[in-house]
């Protein structure tokens, strides 16, 4: 399967404006984490979780190219910065095609159809007044690198 | 030998077929307004079963406290409002009987008034459902809606179809003639 996550981060993180906002990890990394977010991350953050994957399989062969879904969270302290924050996100990602370099795969590159954005849902997390904006996207993408 | 042939349109009898006509699209559409929601909660069933299925379900009986007004209790000393017992998430999806919804249904999970008593068993209160469905800060995501969604939406389409064709039919036979 497609390193989805991987993809997505390289992408994000390769935008100007998703970096700056969500600044570095104490990894070195950026703060754009898979599935979940480390207990004493900072934020902003990002969150990218696989909701579905989609086949198109044809009558010879198992699907090459797969319509995944994926949520992608916005973490902030101020509903101003997690808005901004999930725009730039979009900005970023709707509608690009185009090769991806996956870092830390040695290499592995894989060929995205195209992001298409499907629906948004703003919510508080009221334990410490988190803002969050979580985001929905399907991605075409070709199985194998 | 005539040379020429007369041709005449009842205009009143082509007129009064025209309002049957009409007459009974009308009373085909009040009919199908009356049927559409039984229709749709037949649709919807894949779905909900979809749901069902897709829906993660504990080990554990889960107690929940009440919101805490200056300060928590200590640990130990609360005194638990609910009780969840575990398949509370699974049992409690159905098609959601709502006034609001008129002419549509609404698939989804159901909330206790008060959200007092113990569930699972008989009564099902799943407000955590987004929780579990977009995850939180600390968990995350397991969603299971979205996809029980997407696999479960050619059934209902489907379901739906055939609904509609047994209903025209049905009407087509009673107004035959």
């Amino acid at each position: 399967m497609a390193n989805i996550s991987g993809i997505i981060y390289t992408i994000l993180a390769a935008d100007a404006r998703v970096a700056g906002l969500v600044g570095n990890d104490t990894g070195g990394g950026y703060r754009i984490y898979p599935i979940s977010i480390p207990q004493k991350a900072a934020f902003p953050a990002v969150r990218i979780t696989t909701v579905a994957v989609e086949p198109s399989d044809t009558k010879t062969e198992a699907s090459t190219l797969d319509a995944i879904r994926v949520q992608i969270d916005s973490y902030a302290f101020s509903m101003l910065t997690a808005q901004q924050l999930d725009e730039a996100v979009r900005l970023a990602i709707d509608r690009y095609r185009g090769s991806v370099t996956v870092a830390g795969t040695g290499g592995a590159t894989y060929f995205v159809d195209g992001v298409r954005f499907e629906s948004r849902n703003e919510t508080m997390e009221t334990e410490k007044d988190i803002f969050r904006i979580s985001t929905d996207y399907q991605v075409r993408i070709h199985r194998t690198p | 030998m005539a040379n020429s042939i007369q041709l005449t349109i009842d205009a009143a009898h082509w007129q009064k077929q025209v309002n049957a006509a009409v007459k009974t699209l009308e009373k085909l559409t009040y009919n199908l307004e009356r049927e559409q929601k039984n229709i749709l909660e037949y649709a919807a069933k894949p779905m909900v079963e979809a749901m069902k299925a897709g829906a993660p379900v504990g080990t554990k009986v889960h107690l929940r406290y009440p919101k805490s007004r200056g300060g928590r209790a200590k640990r130990g000393e609360g005194q638990s409002v609910a009780k969840y017992y575990p398949g509370n998430l699974k049992g409690s999806f159905r098609v959601l009987d709502l006034k609001r919804a008129k002419t549509s249904v609404i698939v989804g999970a159901q909330l206790a008034k008060g959200g007092k008593g113990t569930f699972g068993k008989s009564k099902y209160d799943a407000y955590y459902l987004a929780m579990v469905e977009f995850g939180t800060r600390h968990t995350p995501a397991r969603p299971f809606v979205r996809p029980a969604i997407i696999s479960a939406s050619p059934a209902v389409i489907k379901r739906v179809m055939l609904a509609c064709r047994m209903f025209t039919e049905k009407f087509a036979r009673q107004n035959a003639g």
